[in-house]
């Protein structure tokens, strides 16, 4: 109420400049309420909810001591998960349940009628991501009967402007609409993802959950680990070659078996 | 070094995430949370330039957002002003400003990576849980400590 008294009217207004912003509207508005009603809270939080020790681990199917030893200090890591975070957080807080709380996933279940949901180790439901979760599906774990119209109203809105967009890239040209939209776009939705999402923010499960979707249909996690591990050691062990072989004089045997 | 260089110019458009982490901010399990508590456990974090003439105080003023969520935003400084002494040590104030918060948030992504409860807990302690991360294990030299051992807070 902080615009107008009519509730329509700030219900207009926000959604014509979200949907502008490929933003949808009601399902924020919905799923924002969520987060006031449970913010910090494990179970029912819908923004920035962090893992647990065990999901985390379970992340990089591997037990925290051993991903300390892979991942340690690697500023290489970090810019790639810093870059991964910037770019689609918000996209995947939108489309797949990224960092919400618990019993949302078990609300999902219970929509899917799922007998009996798959259980970690220490009792709380498997997260399973997927795009009957997002928050552009109506009949999506965060919305009751009543809400679901307001989706269809929000989906349509974004694609109002997914139209408009192409008519500016038609008549202006597409170099132009990257200009004028898709370059602030990027820089804004970083903003607005960590302003409101995650993140798990820097929630870091968000990327390593991501890792897991995109490396888990080819490559195995045993794989990547090793994979990332490689890469990591190569790096420090190049560099600090280079900086013996360069400070010290005792030539290449020491080097090449640091 | 890479990190930071690509933080300062990303991370103007990166720190407005600060307002729910921190690694002195416990979250909840569903049986030991309350609303108050949750509402306490956010932090106003001070942009300077950014967040008061781009973004409307949302930083500054997001703890005031989480207990009384229908104050508006051109109303919202004056409002934390008045929770403060209310609040007391409940309230959390990052003020390292413009500059002090790129550290804090490099700090912050290697010690905010998951929560679990801090070790030696008892009873509802139990569903009280601090951030933990990576990078806290290695500064400590000591891997698995616990929480209660290597809690640092970054204000």
């Amino acid at each position: 109420m902080a615009f107008s008294q009519y509730t329509t009217l700030n219900d207009a207004i926000g959604l014509i400049l979200h949907s502008a912003l490929l933003v949808p509207y009601f399902s924020w508005k919905i799923t924002h309420k969520h987060h006031h009603k449970g913010v910090g809270n494990m179970a029912t939080d819908t923004a920035f909810t962090p893992p647990t020790r065990l999901s985390f681990a379970q992340g990089f199917n591997k037990t925290i001591e051993e991903i300390a030893e892979v991942a340690e200090d690697a500023p290489i890591y970090s810019f790639f998960v810093t870059l991964i975070q910037q770019l689609f957080t918000w996209q995947a807080y939108t489309l797949i349940m990224m960092g919400v709380g618990e019993n949302w996933f078990e609300r999902k279940a219970a929509k899917e009628k799922v007998e009996s949901p798959e259980k970690n180790e220490d009792g709380t439901i498997r997260r399973t991501y997927g795009l009957s979760g997002s928050l552009f599906n109506p009949y999506s774990p965060y919305f009751n009967e009543l809400d679901a119209r307001f989706i269809i109203i929000t989906d349509a809105a974004i694609l109002v402007t997914f139209l408009l967009l192409h008519w500016v890239g038609r008549t202006y040209g597409w170099g132009n609409l990257i200009l004028w939209y898709c370059i602030p776009y990027v820089l804004i939705n970083s903003c607005v993802s960590k302003l409101q999402t995650f993140p798990q923010s820097l929630s870091s499960w968000f990327p390593i959950s991501l890792i897991n979707f995109a490396f888990h249909s080819f490559l195995s996690n045993t794989l990547f680990t090793s994979f990332l591990r490689r890469i990591l050691l190569g790096i420090r062990i190049f560099l600090s070659s280079i900086a013996t072989c360069y400070f010290s004089q005792r030539g290449n045997q020491r080097c090449f078996t640091d | 070094m890479v990190t930071k260089g690509v933080s300062l110019t990303n991370g103007i458009v990166f720190i407005a995430s600060l307002q729910h982490l921190d690694p002195s901010m416990p979250h909840y399990t569903a049986d030991t949370w309350t609303f108050i508590r949750g509402a306490a456990s956010t932090i106003d974090r001070d942009l300077g330039f950014i967040g008061k003439y781009l973004w409307h105080n949302a930083n500054e003023t997001h703890v005031l957002h989480h207990h009384i969520g229908t104050i508006p935003h051109y109303h919202a400084v004056q409002a934390t002003e008045a929770i403060k002494p209310i609040m007391g040590v409940h309230y959390h104030r990052n003020t390292s400003g413009m500059v002090g918060i790129m550290d804090t948030f490099i700090k912050l992504g290697r010690a905010c990576q998951w929560v679990e409860s801090s070790v030696g807990s008892v009873g509802d302690g139990k569903g009280v849980l601090f951030f933990q991360g990576i990078g806290h294990i290695k500064q400590k030299g000591a891997i698995v400590k616990g929480n209660s051992a290597t809690k640092v807070s970054l204000r």
